[in-house]
């Protein structure tokens, strides 16, 4: 499952029928938003679900006729698209409204269909697909084990981030071995945000009290993207590292006044002047390396 | 081996994320009773909320009668109902005043609506709460699943949704005080 190279004519077909399918993605959702009260149940399935199961179909007899070409590709992503609507307009015109147990089933099936999908045709669309379903699956079968508990849960949404961060780090890791790089800066980019967003505000007191634990934490956790960014050859990670640097530095300097006293902020202005100078010279210097 | 290490841990990730949650659900889904219940009143519409300070003090204040200063006329609060909340039947019914000042008893030191404040009826002696909503966090989630006029049984982390129905809106469920059992 390697990348070959790709012309710059296919580059900007693939394009064109990625928008164009995304134009049709828009314009199916807003005819069913726009006229949901005429239309009938008929009509409400076969535009929503029909669209999406003719698309894919379409999607399979252009991959056999052509497996190099990207036309499939397009219908691929109109199917990814439209199925989900489909799946919760079917299921609301038979009685079942959208709560936790209907997103789970509608993921469930998105996500198995599009995971068969890859392993048998091996598409970087159907991979993302594949891993967009897995994590809405993940998402929404959490909510619906918290929607049966007795008791609240505190910053549930904060350790699914880490840990659809982290698992997004890993996969990016493993596709990135395989030569497979199309999704690879994507899932380094929206891993190690999650990831670090997570960490900063369990630690940084906006969103949770402030745990000193956790503000630690989020500061190994930077240290280790300016760390891994080098193997791993990742701009986003030298990136976010440096953004979630200045954030935290801006947290702490906080409580540095508590230190220090009406001294605290002038110390902090000399100690973020000089903070920001070094963090120039570690960019420059990590960022030769990656190239 | 090792290159699928790293896609066997993306899956265990997630995996070990749901499985964790679901034992501590089923583990600790027990279901909690205060040692009393509760009297409330439900306002038929929102001219009423007017009502709700003085049909408290009707129930809560023996020496408070509709001769006391600041009683209007604009709105009929009297048709309003008083409903008792029975834990161990899971369900409400409706009480006459003198049913609910019997019930009241001593449960409270109580005083003068002048010093209203130093009376706290909102926690139950076992440290149980009545709320308007059921707050939980769900995750990344993008609807609720709980209506707006859920009542909610809460202390510290537990929560539970009670069978009350304020079909005109949560705030027009008006909480008056808890009563022994």
């Amino acid at each position: 499952m390697v990348d070959k190279p790709v012309s710059m004519e296919r580059k900007l077909f693939r394009i064109f029928n990625y928008v164009g399918a995304a134009f049709v993605f828009f314009g199916i959702s807003y005819f069913i938003y726009d006229n949901w009260e005429v239309l009938n149940t008929f009509t409400k399935i076969f535009s929503t679900l029909g669209a999406a199961v003719a698309a894919y179909v379409a999607a399979l007899l252009m991959y056999f006729y052509n497996k190099e070409s990207s036309s499939s590709s397009a219908f691929f992503m109109i199917a990814g698209l439209v199925l989900p609507i489909g799946l919760f307009v079917t299921l609301n015109v038979y009685g079942y409204a959208p709560n936790f147990l209907t997103s789970l089933s509608v993921f469930t099936i998105c996500f198995l269909i599009f995971l068969i999908s890859q392993i048998y045709f091996k598409r970087n669309l159907l991979l993302f697909f594949s891993i967009l379903f897995a994590t809405l699956f993940f998402v929404s079968f959490i909510s619906y084990l918290i929607s049966k508990s007795s008791f609240n849960y505190m910053y549930m949404t904060q350790y699914e981030l880490m840990g659809i961060g982290l698992t997004y780090l890993l996969l990016g890791r493993y596709l990135d071995i395989y030569s497979h790089y199309t999704l690879t800066g994507p899932l380094y980019l929206i891993g190690g945000f999650f990831l670090l967003a997570a960490s900063f505000s369990l630690g940084a007191g906006f969103v949770a009290p402030d745990d000193n634990a956790w503000r630690v934490i989020t500061g190994l956790l930077i240290f280790l993207a300016f760390i891994l960014s080098i193997p791993l050859k990742s701009k986003s990670l030298l990136y976010l590292g440096s953004i979630f640097l200045v954030c935290y530095v801006i947290d702490l300097s906080a409580h540095l006044e508590n230190v220090f006293g009406h001294l605290g902020w002038p110390f902090v202005l000399i100690l973020f002047g000089f903070l920001l100078m070094l963090m120039g010279y570690g960019f420059i210097f990590i960022y030769k390396k990656i190239r | 081996m090792k290159k699928n290490l790293l896609l066997y841990l993306a899956i265990l990730i997630p995996t070990l994320m749901i499985i964790t949650t679901a034992i501590n659900v089923i583990y600790f889904n027990i279901n909690k009773i205060p040692a009393q219940n509760f009297l409330y009143t439900i306002l038929q519409n929102s001219s009423q909320q007017i009502c709700a300070t003085e049909f408290k003090s009707k129930i809560l204040f023996p020496e408070y009668n509709d001769n006391h200063p600041g009683t209007h006329t604009i709105v009929d609060c009297s048709t309003l109902p008083i409903y008792l909340y029975d834990f161990n039947m899971g369900s409400s019914k409706t009480i006459s005043l003198s049913q609910a000042k019997s019930l009241l008893g001593h449960t409270h030191k109580l005083y003068p609506p002048t010093k209203r404040e130093a009376n706290d009826l909102t926690v139950s002696t076992d440290g149980y709460k009545i709320k308007t909503y059921c707050q939980k966090d769900f995750g990344l989630v993008w609807f609720a699943d709980q209506s707006a006029d859920e009542i909610c049984l809460v202390k510290d982390h537990y929560q539970k949704p009670l069978n009350i129905s304020a079909p005109n809106g949560a705030y027009n469920f008006i909480f008056i005080t808890w009563v022994k059992q």
